[in-house]
């Protein structure tokens, strides 16, 4: 079965609907956690920084239960709140870092990151992309995720993200002196 | 992608999970609570605005504007302003029918004595 589409149990909604929140709860961190933390590492590359992100998106979530009203998946809401957070993260270390050039993902101090010469190199090109074809390239890149879901997490067009992936693409190539990205 | 070299901390996803179910009884859902009661306070603001308005509405209604209700310095105020604007046999009761029929019953020798008279009083 394709992860993108996985169906939902029906119980999930009638206990939204019951606002039965703390049995739900528990059931949303069982359901998605492993699949929302390589979700966003893939955004933010570094554990730590992901580890944070991850915290901070169950507890939006928590605290946007009552408000939401599930005219989506699940999984569709809770993957667009830790977009949304780790996006603004990027953000933020962009301003602690005090640059408007790429963003230093400082992987080497990362002690859970052993990655090759080459994925290191690849992850420096794709740094220095503006942040949408950074994360359309690697949502991409690492997860292989199809368009249609990606437009409904980024809240663009898939036309646009499609011309994001080729501009990410043609410009990584240019910096790698390749012809194609594996 | 962790295939990749990205790893993470050994047992990092029982005891991260087990310390993300902590969240709820640590952040309390104010808006659960509350967003229960606000049809009941709509209602309430609605019921409480209605009774207020309305006796407003019959008072201004019942009370229609009388000259009665004027002060003399108004009236005096508002027709010194504009004094050829509003008839003052609206104003002033100068039972004017009765002037009229008391005119015929004048000879010219008393008009003429009286505007003698009072001739200084239009100069």
């Amino acid at each position: 079965m394709d992860i993108w589409i996985m169906a939902e149990p029906p119980i999930w909604k009638e206990q939204l609907k019951k606002q039965q929140f703390d049995r739900l709860f528990p059931i949303l961190v069982d359901a998605f956690t492993e699949r929302l933390y390589w979700h966003i590492r893939s955004i933010l590359l570094r554990h730590d920084w992901t580890d944070d992100v991850l915290q901070e998106c169950y507890i939006k979530t928590w605290k946007a239960l009552p408000n939401f009203r599930g005219e989506s998946s699940f999984y569709t809401w809770m993957y667009r709140i830790a977009t949304n957070e780790a996006l603004a993260l990027l953000k933020k270390e962009r301003r602690f870092q005090l640059q408007d050039g790429p963003l230093d993902f400082k992987l080497n101090a990362d002690p859970y990151f052993d990655g090759d010469a080459a994925l290191q190199k690849l992850m420096m090109q794709v740094s220095e992309l503006p942040d949408k074809q950074q994360t359309v390239f690697k949502l991409k890149y690492f997860q292989n995720m199809p368009f249609k879901e990606m437009s409904e997490l980024l809240d663009t067009s898939i036309g646009a993200l499609k011309a994001s992936y080729h501009h990410a693409n043609e410009k990584i190539k240019e910096g790698l002196n390749l012809k194609d990205i594996g | 992608m962790k295939e990749q070299g990205f790893n993470i901390p050994e047992d990092y996803f029982d005891s991260k999970k087990q310390a993300l179910k902590e969240i709820m009884p640590e952040k309390e859902l104010p808006t659960k609570r509350l967003s229960k009661l606000y049809p009941w306070i709509a209602a309430a603001a609605v019921v409480l605005i209605s009774l207020s308005i309305i006796p407003i509405r019959r008072s201004t209604q019942a009370d229609g504007l009388n000259f009665s209700d004027l002060q003399d310095e108004q009236i005096i105020d508002f027709l010194n302003e504009d004094p050829n604007s509003l008839d003052p046999a609206l104003f002033l009761d100068l039972n004017l029918q009765d002037s009229i029929e008391s005119t015929d019953e004048l000879d010219v020798e008393s008009i003429e004595s009286y505007l003698n008279e009072h001739s200084t009083e239009y100069l």
